[in-house]
């Protein structure tokens, strides 16, 4: 214990709650969480009032060397035609995204390769690439069930995912034998229960994720979608 | 929060301004890793944000925020843990938060190992100022057995921060 007062606080019975040091009671979460937090909300209360979306520009920090990293060509995932194409009839409202992955591990960046294999504790990095600025969600999906793991305004180009000043990671742990990430785009924010029920139903228990059912929801709920799936080593 | 209610965005905004350190480090003491009490961060303002029309304007709003808070991490317990985190571009600021953390490193551990029922009593009341009568009616259980909760951890807390310093 450094602090004296608070070894007392907690050693007097009749401590007042009001005496309470504030450095135990409260921390201050980081810019990029509260960014994210609020951007979540956003999106939800923007889709249940149906109220135009308002483009704001969200600035990232990049790191140059996962710009680099991720700039570097790797070998393409395979799609099935039918992936790309949009149900007849129904209108589009999503840019067209691509989604790019780096990877750090032992200290070297360089960009996620298909049938790659990484290792316990190795980092993945998410770039993405949209048309038209608009709301993108990024999904992980497991054999188990698919989590929805941020949303976020991004402009038309290039940006990493993450706050203004962080970028997102995904550490691989022991056990993982495979992860997809599936990047969902919108012109307008979907509200999540949305989002979450129609996931919920492209679940395959039991199958090895491939983010292909995902992304068929997806596109017949009139969002884009890209995939990428990574394998880590037993 | 009733403004919330009423569509104010602004209104909740202000709230997240004001309970969001609180909040943070409630839920921090409940998590092994800065990376999840970031993700029961979010899903509580999530949730905050989408019960607000249950939340009753004769009633308290921190006790209610609380309240949605203990559930989100009490829930978190019985789920598969997510590991999407943040990686600070800025090395000197990993540095200065690592200093912070060791300088109270000794409570933290003494109050993160504390039994689940005995830490929630004792982060409601002593840490976050709730009177017994309100941790009773966030945790369902009597105001004397609050009382006794938060004594019973106090105790282990003394146990464990002179064990650490013996």
């Amino acid at each position: 214990m450094t602090d004296p007062n608070l070894l007392e606080w907690i050693m007097d019975d009749k401590a007042e709650a009001s005496e309470h040091p504030s450095k135990i009671a409260e921390i201050s979460p980081s810019q990029a969480l509260i960014d994210r937090t609020l951007s979540l909300v956003d999106a939800e209360w923007e889709a249940s009032s149906r109220r135009n979306w308002r483009y704001t520009g969200v600035g990232i920090a990049l790191a140059a060397g996962l710009m680099l990293a991720v700039s570097l060509p790797s070998n393409e995932t395979s799609h099935s035609p039918i992936e790309h194409m949009t149900p007849k009839g129904l209108a589009s409202t999503a840019p067209e995204i691509g989604l790019k992955m780096a990877v750090s591990s032992q200290g070297q960046l360089a960009r996620v390769a298909q049938g790659a294999r990484y290792q316990d504790g190795d980092q993945l990095f998410f770039r993405i690439s949209s048309t038209q600025a608009g709301w993108v969600y990024l999904v992980h999906e497991s054999e188990k069930q698919a989590q929805l793991l941020t949303a976020q305004q991004v402009p038309a180009g290039e940006t990493d995912l993450g706050g203004t000043t962080n970028v997102l990671s995904w550490t691989i742990e022991r056990g993982d034998p495979a992860a997809t990430f599936i990047i969902i785009g919108s012109l307008e924010p979907i509200e999540t229960n949305t989002l979450l029920d129609a996931l919920q139903d492209t679940s395959d228990p039991g199958n090895t994720p491939n983010g292909q059912r995902a992304c068929t929801m997806a596109r017949s709920m009139g969002w884009s979608c890209d995939t990428q799936a990574v394998e880590a080593s037993p | 929060m009733r403004r919330v209610q009423q569509g104010d965005k602004s209104s909740y905004q202000t709230l997240f301004a004001r309970h969001n350190r609180a909040i943070f480090g409630y839920l921090r003491r409940f998590t092994l890793s800065e990376h999840q009490t970031e993700e029961l961060f979010q899903e509580t303002w999530l949730k905050v944000y989408r019960a607000r029309n249950t939340w009753q304007p004769s009633k308290a709003f921190k006790p209610w925020l609380f309240q949605v808070a203990t559930n989100t991490a009490r829930d978190a317990s019985r789920r598969t843990t997510r590991r999407i985190e943040e990686v600070s571009t800025d090395r000197d600021h990993e540095n200065m938060r690592s200093h912070k953390l060791v300088s109270t490193m000794d409570l933290e551990a003494a109050i993160e190992a504390l039994p689940d029922h005995l830490r929630e009593a004792f982060l409601l009341g002593p840490v976050h100022g709730f009177d017994h009568k309100e941790i009773a009616q966030l945790l369902d259980i009597t105001p004397d057995n609050a009382r006794a909760r938060i004594s019973r951890a106090r105790s282990s807390l003394r146990g464990s921060l002179k064990g650490s310093h013996d």
